[in-house]
């Protein structure tokens, strides 16, 4: 019998020692001293790190958070205490990295390229990587994305808003709601306390964005507000939209809205200019910008999702219509994101060009009066167009509806390549990650879906319909129409 | 005329005839070849192994015929050469006993055949894969060196992979 570990060359034992799984390996690491040293080797856990974090392993299926929310807090402990201080200078690097929302995907993107080339990094964050091994950061993200597997979490419920809660974020620190009652309110994620409360809107509010400095509003009121949430002041308002501001969105100095006067505006807060995007035939429900694609895009309750060119404000693609397999209800929520593996899609009995028939008579009669087919034939016109040159476009776009389902999108080809049905009612709002996708609904559930497969992982029950809901690496966030906010950890 | 010969001579002396195509599957053969002969091969050309018995050389040279004209995934991309599953056919070529397996991967790695070396890096993984620490001893023949104490807390520290 032979110790292949022992006797053969280090680095081919290291070579063998890649082909295993996690279990496997933590299994060597306890057969002896020899075998420990090779098991726990940095280097095969460094490979094993680079098969699963920010991505589906080929081979198991598995794939682990990037947890850069978790790590952008250990770098900034010093300065935590913003809550009780009037006046941070908040970093700016901080605010790229930990503090703004998840789905950006150039920062995922970058945090990957992190994880994957540790040597030519940026100092700092190259020192808190080089000195914990790999398995430990491993075993760390492990640990965590089990929990999701299982369904094992804690929850935490924020009460304080008097009407329902329409929209919300959060980060390691803070989570913001907005509600109807015409609030905002600012939770410590850790203590579950309330710590601010920002009021200035004259109606209910319908949407929120905030980063690592300020946050930006809008509502039934028409204006859209920014706030330096640090001190609780209103430091601009803008009023431009004819009906009530439903949808916002911001980066950098650009912030765009859409609206129930059925248009997108994009304000320019440096020229303070203001451009109208024209398209829409409905209320603008759900606002996006795609930052390294310089691009927007709007859900609309004309059923149909746009996608506008930041830079000429021309609208490059509309998703929807029968052809493309679309939503047959008001679109609620858009996401773009760029994925580079396959996702699973559904597959259709014939593959002409006609698929299925027997829905497109069906949606003619859904689509009712208001039948927009004119609309949809200068539609195809802009999807056949090819997109301009740039790169960075968003591969893919997820859309949840008032049809009750959840859609996936091919963005260059503008067709909807999936649909994922379980809600038994409208679904009001989606998140997503890497791995996982966010639904709430008016059927008082919350749904956690495989983004690769598509399938649903788990079901939540609330005591009241979900309009709201926000994701990160290890917890979600759901407010609902009573005024509660729930969230659930799973670290 | 026929084409030239690559001869390869074992350490125990024995001669292997084989084509140049079949010899330069290994990467140290083939610049060996290239270098030694810059315009090409006139006549046969002799190249002595003296690390592999005839045995191990007539494997290693077993593989090399059946894979003569065998595709392989691009060596750079980790990610193709990580998935691809084991070749079945090298999957019953390796079953061979434990001694035979290792001279092959040692073969393997002297004359860079990087092929055949994943292979058996993935034969050996197999074995590995999905076992108590208590039957890998069994399985490799080896003492647990650790102390009780020492292997009560080694296994707290690897808990965390169990169970998923």
């Amino acid at each position: 019998m032979y110790d292949f570990l022992s006797a053969l060359p280090s680095e081919i034992s290291l070579k063998i020692l890649c082909y295993l799984d996690c279990a496997s390996l933590c299994n060597a690491a306890q057969v002896s001293r020899k075998w420990k040293s090779l098991a726990d080797d940095d280097r095969v856990w460094h490979h094993m790190c680079e098969q699963h974090i920010d991505r589906k392993c080929p081979n198991c299926g598995w794939g682990l958070p990037l947890m850069h929310m978790k790590r952008a807090r250990e770098m900034n402990d010093e300065d935590s205490k913003l809550s009780a201080s009037p006046v941070t200078s908040p970093t700016s690097t901080m605010s790229s990295v930990g503090e703004k929302r998840e789905h950006e995907s150039d920062e995922v993107e970058n945090e990957l390229k992190r994880i994957k080339m540790s040597q030519n990094e940026h100092a700092r964050q190259k020192k808190v990587l080089k000195k914990r091994p790999w398995k430990s950061v491993y075993s760390e993200r492990y640990k965590l994305e089990k929990n999701w597997r299982k369904g094992l979490c804690t929850i935490k419920t924020f009460q304080g808003h008097t009407d329902g809660v329409t929209c919300l974020q959060f980060n390691q620190k803070y989570l913001m709601t907005g509600s109807y009652d015409a609030t905002v309110k600012i939770w410590r994620v850790d203590t579950g306390e309330c710590i601010r409360t920002l009021t200035g809107h004259k109606k209910g509010i319908r949407s929120l964005a905030f980063d690592g400095q300020k946050l930006i509003t809008s509502g039934l009121d028409s204006t859209i507000k920014v706030w330096n949430y640090h001190t609780g002041n209103c430091i601009s308002t803008y009023r431009g939209h004819t009906d009530a501001v439903v949808s916002v969105d911001f980066l950098n100095k650009t912030i765009v809205s859409g609206s129930a006067d059925h248009t997108v505006k994009v304000w320019h807060v440096d020229s303070r200019t203001c451009y109208t995007l024209r398209g829409h035939t409905d209320w603008v429900n759900s606002v996006k910008i795609h930052a390294l694609s310089n691009t927007v895009f709007s859900a609309s309750d004309d059923t149909t999702v746009r996608m506008w060119d930041l830079e000429n404000n021309n609208c490059l693609r509309v998703f929807g219509g029968v052809n493309n397999n679309g939503h047959i209800g008001q679109v609620q929520c858009v996401i773009p994101f760029i994925y580079n593996n396959e996702l699973v899609e559904d597959v259709y009995e014939s593959d002409t060009g006609l698929n299925q028939p027997s829905r497109s008579n069906e949606s003619v009669n859904l689509s009712g009066d208001s039948d927009p087919s004119e609309q949809f034939a200068s539609d195809s016109e802009i999807n056949n167009t090819p997109l301009p040159e740039k790169l960075g476009y968003p591969t893919h776009l997820l859309t949840c509806s008032l049809d009750n389902t959840i859609k996936l999108w091919e963005v260059k080809s503008g067709k909807c390549i999936r649909t994922q049905f379980g809600h038994i009612d409208v679904v009001w709002s989606l998140s997503a990650d890497t791995f996982r996708i966010i639904s709430g609904a008016h059927d008082r559930l919350v749904k956690v879906w495989d983004l690769q497969n598509g399938r649903c992982l788990h079901t939540f029950s609330n005591n009241s319909s979900v309009s709201c809901v926000g994701l990160s690496d290890s917890r979600f966030a759901a407010g609902l129409e009573n005024g509660t906010v729930k969230m659930w950890s799973f670290d | 005329m026929s084409e030239p010969k690559v001869i390869l001579v074992s350490f125990d002396d024995e001669k292997f005839p084989v084509d140049v195509q079949v010899a330069e599957k290994s990467v140290l053969i083939k610049n060996m070849i290239n270098d030694l002969n810059p315009d090409g091969l006139q006549e046969d050309f002799e190249i002595p192994i003296p690390m592999l018995r005839s045995t191990v050389l007539a494997k290693v040279l077993e593989w090399c015929e059946h894979h003569r004209n065998s595709e392989f995934p691009d060596d750079d991309d980790d990610d193709a050469k990580k998935t691809a599953p084991i070749d079945e056919w090298d999957k019953n070529f390796l079953k061979v006993d434990q001694e035979m397996l290792y001279e092959i991967m040692q073969a393997a790695n002297y004359l860079n055949i990087r092929q055949l070396l994943d292979s058996g890096c993935k034969t050996v993984a197999e074995m590995i894969k999905n076992k108590s620490p208590e039957e890998l001893r069994r399985t490799f023949n080896i003492v647990n060196d650790f102390s009780p104490e020492e292997e009560a807390a080694i296994r707290r520290e690897n808990e965390w992979a169990e169970d998923r």
